[in-house]
């Protein structure tokens, strides 16, 4: 029917990018994504940090494994380092405060988490500069890097072969003569930093991912950490550690009787059910706060500045924020019951009296081991999954969602 | 439905436990299942598409090249949130989107209203219909999606543009019994000048020119054209032939522009006009005036799509009985693939019409598609020019209307035998 | 009303009915497949031998001996191959009493030049043995009781062989011919006369005090008061040997006196040979037979002449398989193999008790002791000063081959069964990773997400006349008659003057000597000089 048609309004606040990165919500989940990343990245540590308690040499020295741990490595090389060189005292470059040597646990890690972030905060910081400031800022860097490895060669040499006129190349055994070794300091320094840097790759790429608004990055941090539990979780198979012991330590296939969280779950099972849950927090809220910038960012002029669209985006950040604390706690509450459901299944089967089947079930060796765990909480899953069928879940979550205040009132 | 993401992330799930059973590692294991648990939780959330959808236009018929502003009211009028929904509404492909956007991502809290608002252009003629308005929920994680639509449809009618047409050419010689504003070329009671002729007795006094006595000494009297309403005929072409060359350019999309353009001149002027259009079928609107005709002719217009092919003669013997005697027959037609063209016009010429032929260059708009070899092209013009000067022979205004030419400027390069 | 034939082809002959009845046929086979599938796999017998059942032919008894004396019992539902699993072999033992029922398995690689194995044998796929063999060999002990059954393939992965064949023996039965005796005075003499039973940690007493050693405060001295005190609390898994007599409270006799029912015996050439640790260690009468031709007879046949005859005793009929010589390892893997499946079913372990509809007494046996030892034998190995198992001591049932009672039963095993199997055996494992591979591949190639909406204005169209007309139009016939129509247009001429005219008369018309040799010459025209005919006909119309 024809009538008078209004234009599209212009409120006071838009959908450009500009505005949208300083907006709460988008913050929030950015802050989220971060924070999980960080403690995913702690647990991963706390659970694959350490080598194998026999991963020892005869003398009885921890031995050097593939673990989560970049100070492994760091040791490693700077033992080596320091056995070429003759020196027992001999100590990288980067002091120990900033790269975690030396700590046990977490405080491994802390230092070089700031490390990232500070990286992170000036690449995003950068990238929001113009181009050419960008590229200038980049050559400079690159400049700086090449001019601290190879400076000192270059001028020692220059300098060597002008004071002795003569022209010689900068590798000799004549000591005066051999500049060499002035390559040895920045090499060591850039190989310590690439160390820390690779076993970090999930947390700056992750982080970079987030703040830079890249979905290759965070698929990059992503990829990283599945690779490196899939390269642990072969690497720790009986069946391969019977040719390649590398001496990592294998996650224990008996579940220990100790709970927790009210005897909601087992002690051994929570740190992998957290690793789990937070890998998918930290997927989804970073994937989500590009998905609904790339929405806002494609909406034409107009759009962006129509209050219709402001609100309703205000809206979908409000409700992406409600679902990611409703339903990852709910996530995390059913596998756990799930991880838990085998006891259910034995009183169930008890009720069945003391059948021959009963008795298998109640005693079943499967059960003790990881398959009845697995298998009874898949179980559980397909229950859970069919109460949707049961239970009109959505209404009572619309339901519930509509009588949460507005997120929004504050603002 | 699932998702890609959703299939991708089940099978991972059941892959890491399975594989994680394989190689003993409770950690795969956890993961799968909390891939799984993640699907079965995200299943119990699901919006709905119960909204209420009221869609404005700001004007139902509007002219070819026109915009037109639509908004899309949405209310939730139950009581629980629609969850995240994506609202579409669909819009023929034939409109361009001049700002605003028919789309919009929304997660309306119960009781409340948005509005979508955009604006259209409409470069085709025709008749179109905006909506269903298509509605797709997706989970927050983009797991699954549930597409619904509300079937809310508003029609528009996309008129043909209506041009300016120079009062040149239309005279018709023969009276009609209606009074009328189209000064037909024969003497007799009304308001212009027509010739002066000799007093014959019986003629009124007051018609005597003196002036003309005085200097002839002759009395002779002034006669004047008559007042009177004719039928003016508008045959479109609007055969499958018709259809060649561009989507705005073509022989059937410039008979449209024509025939309307007509027809808003003549009833302008309070004649009567009939307008068939031939394909694979004729279609007749009976001569008429007034705006009534005119929303008539002009829905008719926006309608005619090419296809078929009927030939001009079997138009014309059918609507002989219907035909006015004298009137004006304007034939709109490209003159392809038609024999039968010069014996219609004719016997049209021959029954006492004025019949003007407007002929949209076929060959010109072909050309605009495709590479037509020079020697071809100046052959095929040669023989247009000569069915032309055939028609013209027959007694028939023939114009040859080329692409870049007004329809104005065209009309004025009558053709006569 | 009634369909007529022909409606009735024609019914059959549409895309539906065709496509129905494929589905159909697909369901069906489908369904045969499965059932048959399912049948070598469900077999509804009376289900017996079951340690988690309370018939007389079950073994629940000797399950709940061991549950009194401390050691945790599990039940094995899906498949040996989960004994990979097991993390302290050495203190487990894994029981199979009769294999009633095969499995189902998937082809194997073999390793060797025949490089895959179509068929399995009966009972244990050759991955379950494999388990079972690398469970010894890590340790573990386990006892073999079955008769004519489906546990050869794990005889036979240690040289042993069934004969297949009842065995009689008219020298040492009791109750009927069904009930054998198999007497041994000592079961721990491996390789000579001395007995090793001082490495059974039930019999080991060195200062012969009567207080076994590992209970003994002082082992290297006698008369420790006291003897009488030991209590079946203390003496844990050895409790059985506590025989409540003041003159003699512990039973140190390394003899055993089983009772065997219905059983088989071990083939001759493939049975006990000390070289290769395989100890026989409880053998029939030399009165004994094999019935050879299954006829449930003793016949003997006279050499020569041609009638097969049964074979006569002494057979093997235990054999006790150890890693280490004379199995003086104790933390080395042992295997008990008995011909007799039912050595421990309740009505003959507990022979002091009638089961179910058991009615007649079974006399006293030392199947209990003989049982127990073998348990106590294998779990306490270690010096820790007790006769009780360790924490993760245990005993495994191998229930996979057992009889279910019920359906749900048998699925509930089958499931697991699949899982264990799919995800432990490699061909198997190979089989699952293909299948995962392809539906990851099936998910990335046809799981599309909905497509993106948005309005697309698009209004691009092109009407294409006729190309192939363009040819024509170049033709030099063409272009005559397009020149012939202009001349009788501009001339006014109907078609019928046109063509009557004579050719002096259209040449004057024409006025034009090339158009006119163009209309009258009939020749062949480059298309340089068709463009110049052309462009003189275009004048030719203005002058």
């Amino acid at each position: 029917m024809a009538d008078e048609v209004a234009l599209q309004g212009e409120g006071t606040k838009t959908l450009h990018l500009k505005s949208l990165r300083i907006k709460w919500q988008v913050v929030a989940i950015q802050t989220i994504a971060t924070l999980t990343l960080i403690w995913l990245y702690l647990q991963l540590g706390s659970n694959f940090g350490a080598c194998d308690t026999t991963n020892v040499d005869s003398e009885g020295a921890a031995l050097w494994c593939p673990a989560l741990d970049h100070t492994l490595t760091l040791d490693l090389f700077e033992n080596i380092l320091g056995s070429e060189s003759g020196d027992s005292g001999f100590d990288l470059p980067i002091p120990d405060f900033l790269t975690g040597q030396g700590n046990d646990g977490p405080g491994r890690y802390y230092m070089p988490i700031i490390l990232c972030g500070l990286i992170t905060a000036g690449w995003v910081f950068l990238n929001l500069q113009a181009p050419q400031l960008r590229r200038r800022v980049i050559l400079g860097g690159l400049s700086v890097l090449i001019l601290f490895l190879a400076g000192r060669l270059l001028l020692g040499w220059f300098w060597g072969m002008l004071s002795n006129w003569e022209l010689y190349l900068p590798i000799s055994s004549d000591a005066s003569k051999n500049h060499a070794e002035t390559l040895v300091y920045p090499l060591i320094l850039y190989t310590q930093f690439f160390i820390v840097a690779v076993y970090m790759i999930p947390l700056w790429t992750g982080m970079m991912g987030i703040w830079g608004l890249s979905k290759r990055m965070i698929g990059w941090s992503l990829g990283t950490t599945l690779v490196y539990l899939g390269i642990h979780a072969l690497l720790s198979f009986e069946a391969v550690t019977v040719y390649i012991d590398l001496g990592l330590n294998p996650i224990s296939p008996q579940i220990s009787e100790k709970m927790m969280l009210g005897g909601l779950v087992s002690e051994t099972i929570w740190p992998l059910l957290l690793m789990s849950i937070l890998m998918l927090v930290y997927s989804e809220s970073g994937f989500a706060v590009i998905r609904n910038l790339e929405y806002a960012f494609r909406l034409p002029e107009s759009c962006k500045k129509d209050p219709e669209y402001v609100t309703q985006f205000d809206n979908m950040l409000n409700g992406h924020l409600i679902h990611t604390v409703g339903i990852f706690t709910l996530v995390s509450i059913c596998a756990m019951f799930a991880l838990k459901f085998d006891d259910l299944i034995l009183d169930i089967v008890a009720i069945f009296g003391s059948s021959q089947w009963s008795g298998q079930v109640q005693e079943s060796l499967e059960l003790q081991l990881t398959y009845g765990k697995v298998i009874s909480a898949m179980l559980m899953l397909i229950f859970v999954a069919g109460m949707k069928y049961i239970l009109p879940w959505q209404r009572i979550v619309g339901f519930i969602e509509s009588r949460l205040p507005d997120l929004n009132s504050p603002e | 439905m699932w998702t890609r993401k959703a299939a991708l992330m089940m099978t991972s799930g059941i892959a890491l436990v399975l594989i994680g059973m394989m190689m003993s590692n409770f950690q795969l294991m956890v993961i799968g299942i909390a891939f799984i648990s993640f699907l079965a939780i995200n299943g119990w959330v699901s919006g709905h598409g119960e909204l209420h959808i009221v869609r404005t236009l700001s004007a139902d018929n509007l002219y070819k090249g026109d915009d037109l502003y639509v908004e899309l009211s949405i209310t939730n009028n139950s009581r629980r949130r629609t969850q995240l929904l994506e609202i579409f509404d669909n819009v023929p492909h034939e409109m361009k989107m001049k700002s605003g956007l028919n789309y919009m991502m929304i997660n309306l809290g119960a009781g409340q209203t948005t509005r979508i608002r955009y604006v259209l252009r409409c470069p085709l003629r025709g008749h179109f219909s905006l909506g269903p308005v298509s509605i797709r929920f997706r989970n927050t994680f983009n797991l699954f999606s549930n597409e619904m639509f509300v079937d809310h449809r508003s029609d528009i009618i996309v008129f043909p543009q209506v041009r300016d047409v120079e009062e040149a050419m239309v005279r018709s010689k023969t009276p009609k019994m209606y009074t009328g504003a189209t000064t037909l070329r024969t003497p007799g009671p009304g308001t212009e000048f027509y010739s002066l002729r000799e007093y014959v007795p019986g003629d009124p006094f007051k018609n005597i020119n003196w002036k003309a006595f005085a200097r002839t000494g002759e009395l002779m009297v002034n006669e004047k054209c008559r007042d009177a309403v004719t039928d003016v005929f508008l045959l479109l072409d609007s055969r499958d032939v018709s259809r060649i060359g561009t989507v705005l350019k073509n022989p059937l999309e410039m008979g449209t522009i024509a025939a309307a353009s007509l027809s808003a001149y003549f009833l302008q002027r309070r004649d009567s006009i009939a307008l068939a259009v031939y394909d694979d079928k004729l279609s007749y609107l009976p001569a008429d005036g007034g705006d009534k005709q005119h929303f008539k002719i002009l829905s008719s217009l926006a309608g005619v799509a090419p296809r078929g092919n009927m030939p001009l003669q079997a138009v014309t013997n059918a609507l002989a009985p219907r035909f006015s005697r004298g009137s004006p027959v304007f034939i709109i037609s490209s003159l392809e693939g038609d024999g039968t063209v010069p014996h219609a016009v004719r016997d049209l010429a021959g029954r006492g019409h004025e019949v003007i032929v407007l002929s949209p260059s076929s060959i010109d708009y072909e050309r605009l598609v495709s590479r037509i070899p020079r020697m071809s092209y100046e052959v095929m013009k040669l023989e247009r020019q000569n069915r032309l000067t055939a028609l013209a022979g027959f007694g028939a205004r023939v114009i040859d209307w080329m692409p870049d030419v007004e329809l104005s400027q065209a009309l004025l390069q009558v053709k006569m035998a | 009303m009634a369909m007529k034939p022909a409606d009735l082809f024609a019914r059959m002959n549409t895309h539906q009915f065709r496509r129905g009845a494929t589905l159909f046929a697909f369901y069906v086979v489908l369904a045969l497949l499965l059932v048959t599938l399912l049948g070598s796999f469900v077999n509804p017998t009376d289900s017996q031998l079951s340690a988690y059942d309370n018939d007389w032919d079950d073994i629940s008894k000797f399950r709940s001996d061991l549950n009194s004396m401390g050691v945790d019992t599990h039940s094995l539902v899906s498949s040996p191959l989960l004994l990979h699993e097991i993390k302290n072999p050495e203190e487990t033992v894994f029981i199979i009493a009769g294999v009633e029922k095969d499995t189902i398995s998937l082809p194997r690689f073999t390793g060797d030049e025949n490089v895959i194995q179509m068929k399995e044998n009966d009972g244990y796929t050759t991955s379950e043995v494999e388990a079972i063999t690398s469970f010894v060999a890590r340790g573990g002990t386990i006892i073999v009781m079955d008769d004519f059954g489906y546990s050869s393939g794990v005889a036979e992965a240690f040289g042993i062989e069934y004969s297949g064949h009842k065995l009689y023996d008219a020298g040492a039965w009791t109750l009927d011919y069904n009930y054998i005796w198999i007497n041994s005075s000592d079961s721990y003499k491996y390789t000579s006369n001395i007995s090793n039973s001082w490495n059974h940690p039930c019999f080991r007493d060195s200062d012969g005090d009567g207080f076994v050693d590992l209970i003994d405060p002082d082992p290297t001295h006698p008369g420790v008061p006291g003897t009488m005190a030991i209590s079946a609390e203390q003496a844990g898994l050895c409790a059985h040997h506590i025989t409540g007599n003041g003159a003699t409270p512990w039973d140190f006799d390394p003899g055993y006196d089983l009772l065997l029912n219905s059983p088989s015996a071990f083939d001759p050439e493939n049975s006990d040979d000390e070289e290769k640790n395989r100890y026989g260690l409880g053998f029939s009468s030399t009165d004994s037979y094999l019935d050879i031709n299954d006829d449930g007879d003793l016949t003997v046949g006279p050499a020569g002449s041609g009638f097969e005859g049964d074979m006569q005793g002494p057979f093997t009929v235990y054999i006790k398989y150890c890693l280490s010589r004379n199995c003086e390892d104790k933390t080395a893997g042992k295997a008990h193999f008995i011909s007799d499946g039912s050595l421990l079913i309740n009505s003959v372990y507990d022979y002091e008790n009638l089961y179910g509809s058991q009615e007649t007494s079974i006399d006293q046996n030392d199947n209990r002791k003989w049982a127990l030892d073998a348990i106590a034998e294998a779990i306490l190995y270690d010096e820790n000063g007790t006769l009780s198992g360790g924490e993760n001591a245990q005993v495994i049932f191998d229930e996979s081959l057992h009889q279910q009672t019920s359906f749900m039963g048998d699925t509930y095993n089958l499931i697991y069964y699949l899982l264990v199997y799919f995800t432990s055996d490699w061909m198997a494992m190979l089989l699952l990773f293909l299948t995962l591979f392809i539906a990851f591949e099936a998910v990335i190639i046809r799981k599309t997400d909905p497509e993106p909406w948005r309005h697309v204005f698009s209004i691009i169209y092109y009407g294409f006349g006729d190309s192939r007309r363009y040819g024509y139009y170049s033709r030099a016939n063409k272009v005559k008659q397009v020149l012939l129509s202009r001349v009788r247009n501009l001339n006014t001429l109907t078609r019928d003057e046109f063509d009557a005219l004579p050719a002096r008369e259209l040449q004057k018309m024409i006025n034009d000597p090339v158009l006119v040799k163009f209309v009258f010459e009939d020749r062949n025209y480059s298309l340089e000089q068709l463009v110049a005919v052309v462009k003189r006909i275009k004048m030719w119309g203005r002058k």
